[in-house]
């Protein structure tokens, strides 16, 4: 008991190490997969191996196996580098799946208010939700330096006439781009809801 | 749809900016006309009295309908003289409607001229 070999046999630290940590591994993983699944002992073990972190199983399998820093690190680099172009790709999936409904939803808008005559949406809080993220938009558009060398080309230098200016263009745009969105019953503002609805110029 | 947002901005933007134009333009001669009155009717106006004309005057314009302007869509900008004529097309009763509605809302406010007029 707690005689320690010598000569040939002797254990390597790295074996008795190995020797150590294995049994506690699967200890802790048998006890984890007990406490979880009680039945069904294959099938949920395999789940269980899909709760570890990645990050803990790689530090694991480096306690265990040294030699294979290198690989395993690869290893765990391609992973990483997979998970994110899985998640990217979803991402990408679903940005474009609301981007392709929110154009249908324009779509399907504006039709319904072109060729029903409905002038107004009744939902009044849609429509005022509408007006103000438009008109936080534009402002932050008329902000921009090309609109303000085009104000002040405009406005001239008077920097009282260039902001009521600016203010005139912000509201004017708003008029537009919403009553296009949500409906007009100006006779201009319907010539561009054409445009933007159904491409007529007419 | 990017092509015909790309088209609506093409004949949206500049027609918004002779339409601004012409809201600017409508604005201050409104604000004469107005400053004018009362300086007939012997009133004197406080830097505060002045703002808050200009405020009504702007909420007033700005929320005007666009067709007011008689500026077509597929027009493009030329001139500031182009813009005051289209100016000129607006009818009268059209100015005297958006008079009456901004002596109402000067009359909301309470403001001098507001209680003069």
């Amino acid at each position: 008991m707690g005689a320690t070999h010598k000569g040939k046999g002797r254990q390597t630290a790295f074996v008795s190490r190995r020797t150590r940590i294995i049994p506690l591994i699967l200890s802790s993983l048998t006890t984890a997969k007990t406490a979880t699944f009680p039945s069904d002992q294959s099938q949920k073990l395999e789940i269980t191996f899909q709760k570890i972190p990645a990050a803990v199983l790689v530090n694991l399998l480096i306690t265990i196996f040294p030699q294979f820093i290198p690989l395993i690190y690869i290893a765990y680099m391609a992973y990483k580098l997979l998970d994110y172009i899985i998640r990217q790709q979803k991402e990408y999936r679903n940005l474009k799946h609301a981007i392709m409904e929110e154009e249908s939803l324009i779509e399907i808008v504006g039709k319904y208010v072109l060729e029903k005559g409905i002038r107004r949406v009744t939902d009044k809080n849609t429509s005022e939700k509408i007006h103000n993220e438009i008109n936080l938009e534009i402002t932050n558009l008329v902000a921009n330096e090309i609109f303000q060398q085009m104000i002040r080309k405009s406005a001239g230098k008077d920097q009282q006439r260039q902001e009521k200016f600016q203010n005139m263009l912000v509201s004017t745009l708003s008029q537009f781009i919403v009553g296009s969105l949500v409906g007009s019953d100006d006779e201009l503002v319907i010539q561009a809801a054409r445009i933007l609805m159904e491409g007529k110029n007419d | 749809m990017t092509e015909r947002l790309d088209r609506f901005l093409q004949n949206v933007l500049p027609v918004s900016m002779m339409i601004a134009s012409a809201k600017m333009q409508l604005a201050e001669a409104i604000t004469e006309h107005i400053i004018s009155i009362s300086k007939d009717a012997g009133l004197t106006l406080t830097k505060r009295d002045k703002e808050d004309i200009d405020v009504v005057i702007e909420e007033v314009i700005s929320k005007l309908p666009l067709e007011t302007f008689k500026i077509p869509l597929d027009l493009r900008p030329r001139s500031e003289k182009g813009i005051e004529n289209h100016l000129q097309k607006i009818d009268e009763d059209t100015i005297k409607s958006i008079i009456s509605k901004i002596v109402k809302d000067l009359k909301k406010r309470q403001t001098k001229i507001g209680e003069y007029l």
